[in-house]
């Protein structure tokens, strides 16, 4: 029998979550974010702030949220959503079924919304079975009071009256871009206020101050680099990994002369040591990767295996001729792309191949040529379902998607064919890791990192 | 084509058992797997597993395949008699099962040249649900029986219509219901009991959806809302909820009308699972809800109307007099009215995640660790006659467990072994006989809420 003073199974309410990031969030729209930590961090607030018409259980399966039941047409492209009645903005004003209808109007690519009383119907044209992950997941499709995406203007902290205001569980009530947000447990949430009072949200940690704060008791959620998370379980810190949800990739520049002899690509991907940079770099987290989509997304990782060649590497080398120096970019405010790069150069000199590692300057996503021959990118591969993970990386890495790119086989013939072209060239999938606090009961995420703080409560708070 | 009502029956796909399932996709998989070879051809076939199937189901997994390729006329062969190599590899993702064929069909291979890459193909296979485990343990015995699951969370299932002479439960030794009434966050729903090969098999009731009646919430409630539901007269029920207070029917049709209300709820069971008898008008205790948090004031209205105060508590049992006795409680001095009814003890499971041991009077006598927030009296006739079954001490996030205690001299023994839940326990409710409970716990496995039907067996 285990005898845990205090612990039980009924949560209790009250408390302030006390939350450190690493990303330094600047916008809350997650579509100007600068990278993919602060894109993520943006999501994770929007999952907190924002509802959907419906939302995904930890499975992936959808799951009624404003929509309280929906059915379709026998193609499948025609969907009818019963609303859910009852619900409030975090301002009080009922939440009408004009304004689900105003807020998704044009988002639903091709597709057309009509309300029909209180039932909303959404035409997408053609086939789309895959419209409910689409809803579930799309950024673009949360619900949100009037003016939708707009970010509040620094120095707004203190006004909620400036702040956006959505129907989800917390209200965002203090916004300090790149600082701070706190967000209050929203009362009349339709599906039970939160266990905690609020959360506060520090920017811009780094982990080895997290890792610090957690320990000192100072922080209840940490987000933690490998090394420090290697830590905190050695002192037997809980800390929670999701599935991994990242690519750490390498991505050759398409118009660079340098390496348009596919044997020079292939040289530089047959020399890497994945899986030397697994265990130092990521300290054992995450899975050296041969493939785009990780193993709980796709099943089929093993037909994709990513085999160090070093002697192929060394043939094709010199069958290639004479090469320039590659210059190996990076972003600079990413850690471990910089490591990655350098341990690539390490790894291309042994085939004779010279990587001059690089940081890449402000901006360069949005440029068609970055100025380097490759770079080391992480991107977001989350899924959670097949489907939307192949959405995913059609928009970060060109992937080619069609109507039928979320069946596993299908998928499969399209990476493999994607893969062989050598643009893009799978380094590592990796998770999430968050230190957990002694404080935190009922800690709740999904598999691919969601945050479930609506499910979380304090041990020791007063009911 | 309708999706996203939050009720499903219980044993989703009830009418396809696991090896119908395992059946179909084999026969999907051979079927694309010839379409890459001959009629006729011999070939090797491999079988490997990476994903979270058992043995027993790779066993008839790989039996199915060799069935259906059989049927598709392929000879099976070993080494060099073998035309092409098949390896087939059970994995799986997020969304289900992925069966793999690698095929190397080496006349092809030679015909053309010596690198030709072998062909793949795949189907996605859907997980069907999980079994429920039974545990046995000493001294006490506690046997555990679904009653139904259900996606949205379920807050009280009411057994109907357990009328003597009704087929028994052989495991349970007790009449089954043949209707349940399923209070959940939305609505409250009858469902009739159907006979299907598979719930035959598993023991688990198969229900069909004959009734449901919209919930309207006159109030928000807390996140964690918790429910009571009452059936008295055979055909009337009382709903408890968050600061409102539903009445409704069963006949002629199922009927539901919510309104606010601070009314106690009873602690009793009712005639959750009873016998049909008239209505009854000394219910048991009963206990005043916090309509927007997930527990109970503290105050306590006795059958007579006298109001007593106890700590504010997320469960609480009372004892009856041999228990009480048995726990080293002394029963109240003087005479009792017959119409007054004194409760010589009492089990609290307190909002501090500690349960205490109470008096006649309300005031704690011992104090109990190692319990979870849910607990429930039982009258077994087993041990000392009376049990509480208690959760454990874990969060929301990790599996539960059930277990049986006796109390003497004021301390807790443990009766039995735990008995394991794939996720936490969110309600334990007495049933009517008293000699059973409802466990209602959301399987982390499956995310779905399930009802259990728990009694204790002497082990002799």
């Amino acid at each position: 029998m285990i005898f845990t003073a205090g612990a039980a199974t009924r949560p209790r309410y009250g408390g302030t979550l006390r939350v450190e990031i690493q990303a330094k969030l600047s916008t809350l729209d997650a579509a100007d974010a600068l990278d993919v930590g602060e894109a993520e961090a943006a999501l994770q607030l929007y999952e907190l702030t924002y509802d959907r018409l419906v939302c995904l259980d930890a499975k992936g399966q959808p799951q009624p949220a404003l929509a309280l039941s929906w059915e379709h047409d026998g193609q499948a492209a025609k969907w009818r959503f019963k609303l859910r009645p009852g619900v409030k903005w975090q301002d009080g004003v009922p939440l009408t079924s004009g304004d689900v209808a105003a807020a998704l109007e044009g988002q639903l690519d091709g597709a057309s919304v009509h309300l029909m009383g209180e039932v909303l119907e959404i035409d997408a044209g053609h086939p789309a079975p895959g419209l409910l992950t689409t809803l579930a997941t799309d950024a673009n499709l949360t619900i949100r009071h009037s003016a939708r995406g707009t970010p509040p203007q620094t120095g707004l902290s203190g006004l909620p009256g400036a702040l956006p205001v959505g129907t989800g569980p917390f209200r965002l009530t203090i916004w300090e871009p790149g600082r701070r947000a706190v967000l209050q447990s929203n009362e009349d949430y339709w599906d039970g206020r939160p266990y905690v009072d609020s959360i506060e949200i520090q920017m811009g940690r780094a982990s080895r101050d997290e890792l610090l704060d957690l320990q000192l008791g100072k922080a209840d959620l940490v987000e933690l680099d490998p090394v420090e998370a290697r830590h905190a379980q050695q002192e037997g810190k809980q800390v929670w990994v999701s599935a991994p949800v990242e690519l750490l990739c390498l991505r050759f520049g398409p118009n660079r002369p340098a390496v348009q002899d596919r044997r020079i690509r292939l040289a530089v991907a047959d020399c890497i040591d994945r899986a030397a940079i697994q265990k130092v770099l990521l300290q054992n987290y995450g899975d050296v990767a041969g493939s785009i989509f990780p193993q709980w997304l796709s099943g089929y990782t093993f037909l994709l295996p990513a085999a160090m060649n070093l002697d192929q590497a060394r043939q094709l080398r010199g069958e290639a001729g004479a090469a320039p120096v590659l210059k190996i970019g990076y972003d600079p405010g990413d850690a471990l792309a910089r490591q990655t790069a350098e341990r690539v150069a390490v790894n291309a000199r042994d085939a004779a191949i010279t990587l001059q590692a690089a940081p890449l300057s402000n901006g360069w996503r949005q440029r068609s040529d970055p100025g380097v021959d490759l770079a080391v990118q992480r991107v977001r591969i989350g899924g959670p379902t097949l489907g939307r993970a192949v959405g995913e990386a059609a928009v970060s890495l060109g992937f080619p998607a069609n109507g039928e790119t979320g069946r596993p086989e299908q998928t499969y013939n399209a990476e493999k064919q994607f893969l062989d072209s050598l643009m893009v060239v799978p380094l590592i999938h990796i998770p999430e890791v968050f230190g957990v606090g002694p404080r935190v009961m009922d800690w709740s995420a999904t598999p691919w990192g969601s945050w479930r703080l609506e499910q979380v409560s304090l041990e020791g708070e007063k009911p | 084509m309708v999706g996203g009502a939050g009720a499903l029956p219980a044993a989703p796909g009830a009418a396809r058992t696991a090896e119908d399932m395992w059946n179909e996709a084999a026969g999907s998989l051979s079927a694309k797997i010839m379409e890459h070879l001959n009629s006729g051809i011999a070939l090797a076939l491999a079988v490997k597993n990476t994903s979270s199937l058992g043995e027993e189901d790779v066993f008839k997994i790989r039996r199915a395949l060799r069935n259906q390729l059989r049927n598709q006329r392929v000879r099976f062969a070993t080494g060099k008699q073998a035309r092409a190599d098949v390896q087939v590899t059970l994995s799986e993702n997020s969304e289900g099962y992925v069966w793999i064929a690698e095929i190397r069909d080496h006349l092809a291979a030679s015909a053309t040249s010596d690198d030709v890459r072998d062909i793949v193909v795949m189907v996605p296979v859907e997980r069907p649900s999980v079994d429920d485990r039974h545990a046995t343990a000493e001294p006490l015995i506690i046997r555990k029986a679904r009653i139904y699951e259900q996606s949205s969370p379920i807050l009280d299932v009411a057994l109907l219509d357990n009328a003597p002479g009704a087929p028994e439960d052989p495991r349970a030794n007790e009449p089954v219901a043949r209707r349940i009434l399923v209070l959940g966050l939305d609505s409250v729903s009858l469902y009739e009991k159907t006979e299907t090969a598979e719930s035959a098999a598993k023991n688990a009731p198969h229900w069909r959806l004959a009734q449901t009646a919209a919930l309207t919430r006159v109030r928000a409630w807390p996140r964690d809302a918790r429910g009571r539901i009452i059936v008295h007269g055979g055909s009337l029920f009382d709903a408890y909820l968050p600061g409102t207070k539903c009445t409704g029917a069963l006949e002629p049709a199922l009927t539901l009308e919510c309104h606010e209300s601070d009314e106690p709820w009873p602690l009793s069971a009712g005639e959750r699972g009873a016998t049909p008898a008239p209505p009854l008008t000394q219910t048991g205790p009963a206990a005043y809800f916090t309509a927007d948090r997930n527990y109970f004031d503290g105050r306590i209205k006795l059958d007579e109307g006298r109001e007593v105060k106890a700590f504010p508590f997320v469960s609480l049992v009372v004892m009856p007099s041999k228990g009480a006795a048995h726990a080293g409680l002394p029963a109240p001095a003087g005479h009792v009215p017959p119409n007054v009814m004194d409760v010589p003890g009492w089990v609290l499971s307190g909002l501090d995640g500690r349960a205490q041991l109470l008096n006649s009077s309300l005031q704690p006598v011992a104090n109990v660790g190692g319990w979870g927030s849910q607990i429930v009296g039982l009258q077994t006739g087993c041990g000392a006659g009376w049990q509480v079954l208690a959760s454990q001490a874990r969060d929301l996030s990790q599996p539960d467990a059930v277990q049986a205690y006796e109390i003497a001299d004021r301390k807790p023994t443990p009766a039995s072994s735990p008995v394991e839940f794939a996720g936490p326990i969110m309600e334990l409710l007495p049933l009517a006989s008293g000699s059973q409970a409802l466990a209602i716990s959301r399987n982390l496995q499956t995310s779905t809420y399930e009802a259990f039907r728990l009694s204790i067996s002497c082990s002799d």
